[in-house]
């Protein structure tokens, strides 16, 4: 068959069969839309974890609490030893004074019992905010260890209670997010395989007559495969469409939670850029013909 | 035309439903496959167009071995036969025009010749202008017209027709019995299974009888009695 009479043939058929099956188009494209609004709610809580994640492993820091007698040779030592660290990513002094400054700001009432101390008790320290890709926890240990060693330090802090509890967290949520993300792929290829074989199933008649008049399986398939992609397309604009509203509803409700931030603040629905509602609608079509391969394969054979 | 060479076939270990049977078909022969349901008339139709595989044997339809066809060119052994069921089975989505315009745009035929052809067979089949009417609006008699249309808008040299009158009044049966005839007087081949034994008798041409899956008889035209 000539390439343009073919071209002709599945656009006009399309359209026609678009038109004909309007209904079972139409609840296919739904589908589509219910399994990628869930597939697309998911992926944003994921990406609400990992950004929350991310912002706590970037407050990760060891504090080196210094001697009241630490020379400035020794406090220089151990700041160029900790600048030089790859697993820091920063290196902050604070002076005694700054200190006390600091814990008289966050702490105004209990301030008064330094006052009655007479002497400022807060040491110096340097803070080392960890890099990004130092997550372990054995390098923190490693890492204060190694400090706790050096001449005029007092003791060294990490959060030691916590830190391996959130590492921990922390990977656990990739490995389970990673295998509910895998199970949602899986289960939403199969509803869209399962609808669009509803779709073709009603048309089993219509697929048997054009096998015994003489059709390939290209001819048979081609108008299949383009209302699946249109259906696809169609359900991923939905979807896009309900994440927008979401994020409105759920930027609108959170609001006064969010405002006092820690997790929540990390958790709002992102909004959707234009690229991201091209790949839903692509996702849909890729959804689509996927569903129209294994549901077609069935009805072709003798 | 057709060839049938010691073909058997079951459907499991136990049943046979086609048992060794030869015989063959000329181009332009006319022949009644008769035989009760369960004689195995329909899986013989089946094997012609290659909806089945035989289990033995080799069946030759316009001198190629089905035996040799890949499935990518069974399609097109199938553009040269036209099939015609006892229910007429047109797409009730589709015109009478676009029922029979799917199967030329399967052939690559499209817009003015389609349309020209279409209008030719419809004449030929005795519904000209119908091209609008849905199969919905049809009389049975009409339906299996359109059937047949849709059969012979390509120019197949075989025409299979398994109990095309099945479902039809005794005058449109004698109708489309008539169209048959001039159809094969053009010079395609026609193979008609039926146990209308009326038809048989009135239009005198060649009978093969299944029974059991055994053809044990194969009586030429000059043999039929006369219809009385």
């Amino acid at each position: 068959m000539k390439l343009t009479a073919r071209i002709v043939y599945l656009v006009t058929e399309g359209v026609r069969s678009l038109h004909t099956h309007l209904l079972l188009t139409t609840m296919t494209s739904l589908t589509i839309a219910v399994t990628l609004v869930l597939f697309g709610l998911f992926t944003a809580l994921y990406h609400g974890i990992e950004t929350a994640a991310a912002t706590f492993h970037s407050q990760l820091r060891i504090v080196v609490f210094l001697d009241d007698g630490v020379s400035p040779a020794q406090a220089e030592a151990l700041r160029q030893w900790l600048e030089e660290r790859p697993e820091v990513a920063k290196v902050t002094f604070t002076d005694k004074a700054a200190a006390l400054t600091r814990f008289q700001e966050s702490q105004p009432e209990a301030a008064r019992l330094v006052d009655l101390l007479g002497a400022n008790p807060l040491p110096a320290s340097f803070e080392a905010q960890l890099a990004a890709d130092a997550h372990s926890v054995d390098a923190v240990k490693a890492l204060a260890a190694a400090a706790s060693g050096f001449a005029g330090v007092d003791s060294v802090r990490y959060g030691e209670g916590w830190l391996a509890g959130l590492l921990g967290l922390s990977r656990w949520v990739r490995v389970v997010g990673g295998g509910i993300g895998a199970l949602l792929f899986a289960a939403t290829l199969f509803i869209v395989s399962n609808a669009v074989r509803l779709s073709i199933y009603a048309r089993r008649e219509e697929i048997a007559i054009m096998r015994l008049i003489g059709a390939t399986h290209g001819f048979i398939r081609s108008p299949f495969y383009l209302e699946s992609a249109v259906a696809g397309v169609a359900g991923g604009v939905i979807a896009a469409a309900i994440l927008t509203l979401l994020h409105r509803l759920g930027g609108v409700l959170l609001a006064p939670i969010a405002a006092g931030g820690g997790l929540v603040a990390q958790l709002t629905l992102p909004s959707l850029a234009r690229g991201q509602v091209a790949a839903l609608a692509l996702a849909g079509v890729f959804f689509g013909l996927v569903g129209c391969w294994t549901s077609l394969g069935r009805f072709l054979r003798e | 035309m057709i060839e049938f060479d010691h073909v058997t076939k079951h459907y499991n270990e136990s049943q046979t439903v086609l048992d060794d049977i030869s015989f063959q078909i000329e181009p332009g022969e006319f022949s009644f496959l008769i035989g009760r349901s369960g004689a195995g008339k329909s899986t013989l139709m089946r094997l012609i167009f290659g909806a089945e595989r035989p289990d033995g044997g080799t069946i030759r339809v316009a001198g190629r071995d089905l035996a040799q066809l890949t499935k990518r060119s069974l399609p097109f052994l199938r553009r040269n036969i036209g099939i015609i069921f006892q229910d007429s089975r047109l797409i009730p989505s589709r015109t009478v025009a676009g029922n029979i315009a799917f199967a030329l745009q399967v052939a690559g035929i499209g817009g003015r010749v389609a349309r020209r052809k279409i209008g030719e067979v419809l004449e030929r089949v005795g519904l000209p202008g119908r091209e609008n009417s849905w199969p919905a609006e049809l009389s049975g008699g009409e339906q299996q017209r359109v059937a047949i249309a849709r059969a012979l808008v390509n120019g197949p040299a075989l025409l299979l027709a398994d109990e095309p009158t099945g479902n039809l009044d005794p005058d449109v049966t004698v109708e489309i019995h008539a169209l048959f005839e001039s159809i094969n007087e053009s010079g395609t081949t026609i193979l008609f299974a039926t146990h209308d034994m009326d038809a048989v008798r009135e239009l005198r041409k060649r009978v093969l009888t299944l029974v059991n899956g055994a053809v044990v008889s194969d009586r030429p035209p000059e043999l039929q009695p006369a219809y009385a």
